[in-house]
């Protein structure tokens, strides 16, 4: 998907909500409030129709049989009441009961029941059955999708709002889809339907008991709409309350240590009563609608009671329609709530399916190039040739030129926002450069597909990223392999002879599933040095022509550092080689070092050499941020 | 438990549960009068029957409405109510526990009971006593008058009930594990595409992204088939429930026929009993499917309880007072974890007098950290004596200790608000100046000067606006701001860059110089100028002395340094 600038800007706004919601649940609980209506409902409601599309015919089978049973359920009361008539019959004209027409009648209602109960039972089925397909559908596209942003949009979005939109937005959609939509549709069917039948049985007691229907939606709104700041304040406080909590139980420590305790205790107790009083509030607020409308369908039951009454005894009215018509005054008691809350269910899901189709509809990866490259030949030399790039308007890069040969070690150095980690991000082609060209082995780097450039490299990044599965699983994570196979068809001599390279070995084989143990998220059951050895193991089993490695700084103890430091000089000892250098060390054994600073490469040259020139190199060496 | 916490509002449940009475028994009586209307005024042609009857309805109508806002007033306060002093009973025990007794809690559980967990409490109080209680009430109130209109055809409706109840009670317990399995597929679902999220970098380095979404793909084919299988379970149970009504309806009808033929029954009564078989099968299916919050709630009353019975461990011990002299002393302790054998600190015995800096070097894991622990009586599993100016540690209160001695701790915590609120968390009357004067120690006022807002800066939650070293050297100014005998720093240099570290170092040194200092650390350029330095290797002090004399005569130290130098100069060989 290309897109100009000025469009992807357009999206940045308004995309995903941004991440300063706010302090805990607050922003979030806050913005879904307030996004309760989609910006475009037209546009987002035909998009939606449009993935409806492959299960149309469910959908439409599904209408068409919750009719049915709204149908049956309109016609059933008419004809108890016509039962009940057959019987009165018997009471009133003194002859026996006539069980002809009894049976007739009888018969009817049976088939309508079975047709009630098969069309409601089926339409939930087949509604089950197509939404949970779509949102299976949806979540696809989802996961795909985030596999070809840009790196940009990960660099701007907050993981928990990607992660709401999966969880909390889609499931909107899915139960309005589920449920919502048939609610309402049998609801609107059963009031239209009703209200024939009310007319149909006598008509002043039909004005008199649709009378109820505008006053009491315009009661109940006008209570939704004096109670919604009331919610909204209760959710903000809940918010500020969680967020609150939270805090002071991360900040364990300086709670204790620092005599905070009661203070801390003090303000929650405070914040928990203001609580406490806008919860009962909000929650009374939120039944009282019930009572109101009651009150309205209630008092007209009995006008009706009395009305109709008078009417079977003047004999306007038969008992059995009589009945029926009680009947149906109590059928529109729950319809009726609902089709008040139908559109407030069906704006908010629209307003979580814009939000979704805004992702899928964010900046994609462009591909320049659809070549392949044959990693057995690639010698691993690497120029940059003029190249310009910026994150922003503002470029950072200006004009960048180095040239790196087969082999070569190349050790980075320079403050934190010198570059470092944007020449890595651009020999992956996490980005694209915007001027200038990266070559390797002679052929521009465009000319490539992502997928396959990326082969030529492995990498190692500080932040240890391993995925929650068993060791093998990630160290096997790194080779490369077809999209039929699995990670557990990476022989497992090719996953230890990796870890033995990577010093990993050992420690592995000492915990009690040895390769088999299973990480938890983020790994934590083992240290932090260990995680950095798996990386390694990772980046090891790809045998790739070029390395990235970015060094460790992260407290580890000394043991497992030599470690780290024999393991990466393994990694890097037949490939090229790029090391953002935190050590001394590193720099030391590099063939060359480049200095860079804003964005430029300021020296070049080996230790030695950038010593004597006294530069920037010397100054930092010297100040020690070696 | 719950009951214990509803004591305090009975007055309120009882009033709740008495117009929750009064508002189902006028519900009830609405069709029972009709049933009069019918009979007594429309069947014999009285019109003021029918008006004065119907006259008793609205009455009862509106002690329906009243009642019903009345029981709803008492509800809400009560559930509100009972989830305030839950909530802050978790949290003022959870605040006030030691390490110890903490244990094992993690911060995510414990903000889950205080948060979650109380909610579902509220919800299982909200539902027992408005839905289940009135549709209980309505079940056997209908199935009273049925049997006061007439004792045979009540009977039939009386056999159903339990048929309808038991169906809705296999439907929803078959159901139920599939709702654990659709869990267990969308928590895999959500993990996953978290850790793609979290990993994107890597994932594309290694050309992932199509694995990436087979597995995802298998969690959501799984998650689509188990909701299928559960859903379509629940969803035969309301139009089963109706099916049953309507049969239900027509044998009424039939028998109803019969006996009129006999003359046993009138249509008033009939009618009645129609009303009253529909009002108690709705009531019985909406029972069956509110029943499951009794299994859901379970385990949030559950891990509430395991909060609330847990008591804390340390207690403070009567000691006669000893020597007023100006030493933090450890005397041969021995630590143990609670519940393990293994000691993880031996015969550690060491003073710091004030006006002292020492310094405890050592690798991860060999015990430095728990050292500071000890001083700060988070644990009290240890042999041997602890004591602040000759008084031993566990005679003083928490609130004394935090008097004597600041701990700046390993894992940086700021606050969300504004630097200057954080810095008063070290000391609450902090002035600006006070403030200014420690940020400038740590190198960071020119930041703060910079950065436009001066003191209100507004740090964000967890510190996302600040860098690792800004933080780490905040929480160091925090710590310096506080007035006390004796400052721990738990190898909170480590984010800093040597030049930094150094001019911080430089400036605790000139402001602390009468007090007794510890340095945490695991490098040797951080404890080279202490006074005194303890080397500790697998919870034993194994040297002592200033950096010359143990880098001539302890081995470990010895290890620590050429390991360092490896590592800084001279490369992996």
């Amino acid at each position: 998907m290309m897109r100009n600038t000025d469009q992807t800007k357009d999206k940045r706004d308004d995309g995903l909500p941004g991440v300063s919601k706010g302090v805990g649940g607050a922003g979030r609980v806050a913005g879904l409030l307030a996004s309760g209506s989609a910006k475009d409902s037209k546009g987002t409601f035909s998009r939606l129709l449009k993935n409806v599309g492959p299960f149309k015919w469910f959908f439409i089978t599904a209408i068409i049989l919750t009719l049915l049973a709204s149908g049956a359920q309109i016609f059933i009361p008419r004809l108890i009441g016509d039962i009940i008539n057959i019987i009165t019959s018997v009471f009133q004209k003194d002859i026996g009961l006539d069980w002809i027409a009894f049976k007739k009648v009888a018969i009817i209602l049976v088939l309508l029941f079975i047709v009630q109960f098969s069309a409601n039972y089926f339409s939930s089925v087949l509604l089950i059955r197509m939404t949970q397909k779509l949102i299976r559908s949806i979540r696809d596209q989802m996961q795909e999708k985030l596999n070809r942003l840009t790196l940009n949009y990960f660099d701007r979005s907050s993981t928990g709002d990607m992660i709401s939109l999966l969880t909390n937005d889609l499931d909107n959609v899915s139960n309005t889809l589920q449920s919502g939509l048939t609610n309402s549709l049998t609801a609107i069917v059963i009031l239209v339907g009703v209200a024939i039948m009310m007319f149909n049985i006598h008509v002043t007691l039909a004005l008199l008991a649709l009378i109820v229907v505008p006053v009491s939606y315009l009661l109940v709104k006008y209570l939704v709409k004096k109670a919604k700041p009331i919610f909204q304040r209760n959710a903000n406080l809940t918010g500020h309350f969680n967020g609150q909590i939270e805090e002071i139980y991360n900040g364990e420590d300086i709670v204790k240590h620092y005599n905070l305790g009661n203070e801390l205790k003090e303000e929650i107790s405070a914040l928990n009563e203001r609580l406490y009083e806008s919860e009962w509030k909000s929650s009374f607020v939120s039944f009282l609608t019930r009572p109101a409308g009651d009150l309205i369908l209630n008092a007209n039951y009995v006008l009706i009671a009395i009305l109709g009454g008078k009417y079977v005894i003047s004999g306007v009215l038969s008992l059995g329609a009589f009945q029926a018509f009680i009947r149906y005054t109590q059928m529109l008691r729950n319809p009726f709530t609902q089709v008040l809350g139908i559109l407030n269910t069906i704006m908010s899901a629209l307003a979580s399916a814009e939000r979704i189709f805004s992702f899928l509809d964010a900046e994609e990866t462009v591909q320049t190039g659809m070549e392949t490259i044959d990693i057995g030949k690639t010698t691993g030399e690497i120029e940059f040739n003029n190249v310009d790039f910026g994150y922003t308007d503002e470029l950072l890069f200006k004009n960048v030129n180095l040239k790196v040969n087969p082999g070569e070690q190349l050790a980075i150095v320079g403050t934190t926002g010198a570059g470092k980690t944007t020449l890595v991000n651009l020999l992956m082609r996490f980005y694209e450069i915007e001027g200038g060209k990266i070559i390797l082995d002679g052929h521009n780097t465009k000319r490539y597909h992502t997928d396959e450039l990326r082969k030529a490299y492995s990498m190692v990044l500080q932040d240890t990223w391993l995925f929650s599965g068993t060791i093998r699983e990630n160290i096997a994570y790194g080779a490369t392999i077809s999209s039929e196979k699995e990670l557990c068809d990476v022989p497992l001599e090719e996953i230890k002879a990796a870890a033995k390279l990577a010093h990993a070995d050992s420690f592995i084989e000492c915990l009690p599933d040895g390769y088999d143990t299973m990480l938890t998220e983020g790994a934590t059951n083992i240290s932090q040095g260990e995680r950095q050895l798996l990386t390694i193991a990772r980046a090891m089993i790809k045998k790739a022509p070029i390395i990235i490695l970015d060094e460790a700084t992260s407290s580890v103890d000394t043991r497992t550092e030599l470690f780290i430091q024999h393991a990466m000089k393994e990694l890097t000892s037949n490939s090229t080689s790029f090391v953002i250098a935190h050590r001394l060390s590193t720099v030391h054994d590099a063939d060359r070092i480049i200095v860079m600073d804003k964005g430029s490469i300021v020296e070049v040259g080996t230790h030695t050499e950038l010593l004597d020139r006294g530069g920037r190199y010397a100054e930092m060496y010297t100040a020690g941020q070696l | 438990m719950i009951l214990q916490y509803a004591k305090k509002y009975s007055a309120l449940i009882v009033g709740q549960l008495f117009f929750a009475t009064v508002w189902m028994l006028s519900q009830l009586a609405i069709p029972r009068l009709m049933v009069d209307i019918i009979d007594y005024g429309i069947m014999v042609g009285d019109m003021s029957q029918v008006v004065q009857r119907g006259m008793l309805m609205l009455l009862a109508t509106i002690a329906n409405i009243v009642s019903l806002l009345i029981s709803i007033y008492f509800l809400t306060r009560v559930t509100a109510g009972i989830s305030r002093d839950l909530r802050s009973d978790l949290f003022e025990r959870i605040i006030d526990w030691s390490k110890q007794t903490r244990g094992s809690f993690s911060n995510s559980t414990l903000i889950t009971r205080t948060v979650n967990d109380v909610k579902q409490v509220s919800i299982l109080i909200d539902m027992s006593l408005r839905k289940i209680y009135t549709l209980t009430i309505t079940v056997i109130g209908a199935v009273i008058i049925s049997f006061s209109i007439d004792v045979k055809m009540a009977s039939i409706i009386l056999v159903i009930i339990p048929i309808i109840f038991i169906l809705a009670l296999r439907l929803t317990s078959k159901a139920l594990p599939k709702y654990s399995r659709i869990r267990e597929a969308i928590d895999r679902m959500n993990q996953r595409f978290r850790e793609n999220v979290t990993g994107i970098r890597v994932v594309k380095a290694f050309n992932k992204s199509d694995y990436e979404t087979k597995m995802f793909q298998e969690a959501t084919k799984e998650a689509c088939q188990a909701n299928v299988q559960a859903e379509s379970t629940m969803m035969l149970l309301s139009p089963l429930v109706l099916l049953f009504t309507n049969i239900l309806i027509l044998i009424l009808l039939y028998l109803g026929g019969v006996r009129a033929v006999l003359g046993t029954i009138t249509v008033g009564a009939l009618i009645g009993l129609i009303e009253y078989a529909i009002m108690a099968l709705n009531n019985i299916q909406q029972f069956a499917s509110i029943i499951t919050i009794f299994p859901r709630s379970k385990v949030s009353i559950d891990r509430i309880q395991e909060i609330l019975s847990t008591d804390e461990v340390l207690r403070i011990k009567e000691t006669t007072a000893g020597f007023k002299e100006n030493v933090l002393r450890f005397n041969d302790v021995d630590f143990y974890y609670p519940n393990s054998n293994a000691a993880v600190l031996h015969d550690i015995h060491f003073e710091l007098n004030k006006g002292e800096t020492k310094a405890v070097i050592g690798s991860t894991g060999s015990g430095k950290s728990t050292l500071i622990r000890l001083m700060m009586r988070d644990y009290d599993t240890y042999r041997g004596q602890i004591s602040y100016n000759g008084q031993d540690i566990t005679s003083l209160s928490k609130t004394e200790i935090n008097h004597i001695v600041t701990h700046i701790p390993q894992t940086t915590f700021l606050f969300s608000g504004t630097i200057r609120e954080n810095l008063q968390t070290g000391k609450k009357e902090a002035t600006d100046d006070e403030i200014w004067e420690v940020l400038n120690m740590v190198q960071m006022g020119d930041f703060f000067h910079q950065a436009g807002k001066g003191l209100d800066f507004y740090i964000a939650q967890n510190a996302v606006n600040l860098s690792g070293g800004q933080k780490q050297r905040i929480s160091i100014a925090r710590g310096l701001i506080r007035e006390t005998d004796f400052y721990l720093f738990d190898d909170c240099f480590s984010a800093l860059d040597y030049s930094t570290e150094k001019k911080v170092r430089q400036a605790i040194r000139k402001k602390l110089s009468d007090k007794g200092v510890l340095v945490i650390a695991q490098r040797v350029a951080t404890v080279k100028d202490a006074d005194e330095i303890l080397v500790i290797d697998n919870g034993k002090i194994v040297g002592k002395g200033s950096h010359r004399e143990l880098e001539e005569r302890c081995p470990v130290y010895q290890e620590i340094i050429t390991s360092q130098k490896k590592i800084d100069k001279g490369g992996a060989k």
